[in-house]
């Protein structure tokens, strides 16, 4: 028997007023501090992986893109928890994970509805996500892996892996503490990036070393939209070029959101956690050329986030 | 003409769509219950208001997975015309017969108001054929997630594509924001697919459909449906097929 956790949420450049009416009545309560909430669903499946079989992890994404989450504005995760499954050291292979960013983008049954233009090859255009379904699926890893926040205080360490679970917004603005204590998971099966360099990978079961290794390997493959370089950048594939323009608006879209607002911004061309320059409208949207620039000065890819729709 | 109205557990508008097709329009319908699959006596579907499946999971979630929704989908690929009312509209965005998605009303609040103003912005088509462009219908809407959204690039492609057919308005006429219920994208009430037979609303014709109601408005919608479409030929006034509202 296996449980599937998914996470299901609202995409990132969509307005959320429901969190929004959550988060002032935070505030109302005293907790001034909560910057943004953003609420999405939890839903557990138990499976009977046995019958499901090797198909399990692409039947769990096609229950996700038909029912349980709409791709038109949610995106959603699945993690499988095998702990209780069936020996792993006889088919080892099962939990190494395969292609860590998005798969099937394209081909959602809403798909044709949102034709979009795809983005550019040399630089990217973010803002509302068009016909992207960011539908991120995660290698198999067990939810009691915790990462660290997205805002990693090093600039250039691994970023939080997509594989692992997504830390709510808060969090990463009040700066919780990623060290293996806080967390309260299973210290031999906890991550961290500096957790990783320590733990005894001869002290854990087979299938614990291999679900460390597949966390890894993620980390290693998933890079952070704002200090990817723009070469690296530039040899991805247009599916994972969007799943990572998802990704930034997933990690930084607090950020992004200040930056539009306390500009009275309809757009912000930004290179890193930087803007270079801003616009008040959609009119003055960067050309190629600008964009070019800010690519050739900072090594870095200009993303050009744009005020999502207002309501 | 001869209505089909789909009935799933937990829809409540039912019994309104067919007492106004046979009642009022004097025409035929039949309640259909949603595990039928065949729909092929039928000249036209309505799919009308209610919760279907409590709205459970997402609004029309796993109402667009009743086995009769497979027959509705191949009614619709013939172009036979199909009208879903507020969960009816739910139910055609989940499954893909209309584009966007209906989301939670942005003040959070199930809104319930019996003269909401909607704006009739094309009438090229068998929906609002009896009405002109720019009319202010006055119909009850009744929801607490009807605020229409798609993305950008769909948005620019229903607005060029004149497939948003009704917008939010005021009693005279003027489209904007205060006057938007729900927080819809361009206070879109209305929308129908390109080929021009399937048409989603969340605002309750079946509810104004008789003077006695405060308002039959509603009644240019089934009445412009049993019409034949008059694409091409002269529409006015005194055309005899315009007299239905007895104000």
């Amino acid at each position: 028997m296996a449980t599937a956790e998914i996470h299901v949420t609202l995409k990132p450049a969509l307005l959320d007023t429901q969190g929004a009416t959550v988060r002032k009545a935070l505030h109302q309560l005293g907790y001034g501090s909560v910057r943004d909430v953003r609420i999405g669903k939890f839903i557990t499946l138990e499976v009977d992986d046995a019958q499901a079989g090797p198909q399990m992890q692409a039947m769990l994404e096609e229950m996700c893109q038909k029912l349980l989450a709409n791709p038109v504005i949610e995106d959603f995760e699945i993690a499988v928890d095998e702990v209780t499954s069936r020996d792993i050291s006889q088919n080892p292979v099962a939990l190494i994970p395969v292609a860590p960013l998005v798969e099937g983008a394209l081909t959602t049954p809403h798909a044709v509805t949102n034709a979009g233009t795809p983005p550019s090859l040399s630089s990217s255009i973010s803002g509302a996500p068009v016909g992207a379904t960011g539908a991120a699926t995660m290698p198999l890893t067990p939810l009691a892996q915790m990462t660290s926040p997205p805002y990693s205080a090093a600039p250039g360490a691994s970023s939080a892996p997509i594989s692992a679970p997504r830390t709510p917004v808060a969090n990463t603005v009040a700066g919780v503490d990623p060290t293996p204590a806080s967390t309260g998971a299973n210290p031999l099966t906890e991550h961290s990036p500096t957790a990783l360099n320590t733990v005894p990978l001869g002290g854990m079961t087979p299938s614990e070393q291999l679900r460390v290794q597949a966390v890894s390997t993620s980390e290693a493959a998933t890079p952070d939209p704002f200090s990817i370089d723009a070469e690296r950048f530039d040899a991805m594939g247009p599916a994972d070029k969007m799943a990572l323009q998802e990704l930034a608006w997933r990690k930084y879209g607090p950020w992004i959101r200040d930056e539009l607002d306390n500009r009275r911004a309809a757009w912000i061309l930004c290179a890193g956690q930087r803007v270079i320059s801003a616009g008040d409208t959609i009119d003055s949207f960067p050309d190629d050329d600008a964009r070019a620039r800010a690519a050739r000065e900072s090594g870095l890819v200009p993303w050009v986030f744009v005020r999502p729709p207002s309501l | 003409m001869h209505f089909g109205i789909i009935v799933f557990p937990g829809t409540n508008c039912d019994r309104d769509c067919l007492h106004v097709v046979r009642d009022v329009l004097g025409h035929t319908g039949l309640l259909v219950w949603h595990e039928e699959d065949d729909l092929s006596s039928f000249d036209a579907l309505i799919l009308p208001g209610g919760f279907a499946y409590g709205d459970y999971l997402r609004t029309g979630a796993i109402a667009r997975f009743s086995p009769v929704m497979a027959s509705v989908a191949e009614f619709a690929a013939l172009g036979k015309p199909v009208l879903g009312i507020c969960n009816g509209f739910q139910i055609l965005c989940e499954a893909g017969l209309l584009p966007g998605v209906l989301r939670r009303n942005r003040h959070q609040h199930f809104v319930c108001d019996v003269r909401a103003n909607v704006r009739v912005e094309h009438n090229e088509n068998h929906f609002l054929q009896l009405c002109r462009n720019g009319d202010v219908l006055t119909l009850p809407i009744r929801h607490g997630e009807g605020s229409y959204y798609c993305d950008a690039a769909t948005l620019r492609e229903l607005e060029s594509s004149r497939q948003v057919l009704l917008r939010y308005c005021s009693p005279s006429g003027e489209v904007a924001d205060s006057f938007n219920p729900n927080g819809s994208v361009n206070q879109i009430a209305g929308v129908m697919n390109r080929e021009g037979n399937v048409f989603g609303l969340m605002p309750h014709p079946e509810a104004a459909s008789e003077s006695l109601l405060g308002s039959n408005d509603g009644l240019l919608i089934f009445r412009s449906m049993v019409e034949p479409l008059l694409l091409g030929r002269a529409r006015t006034r005194d055309s005899g097929l315009l007299n239905v509202r007895d104000r």
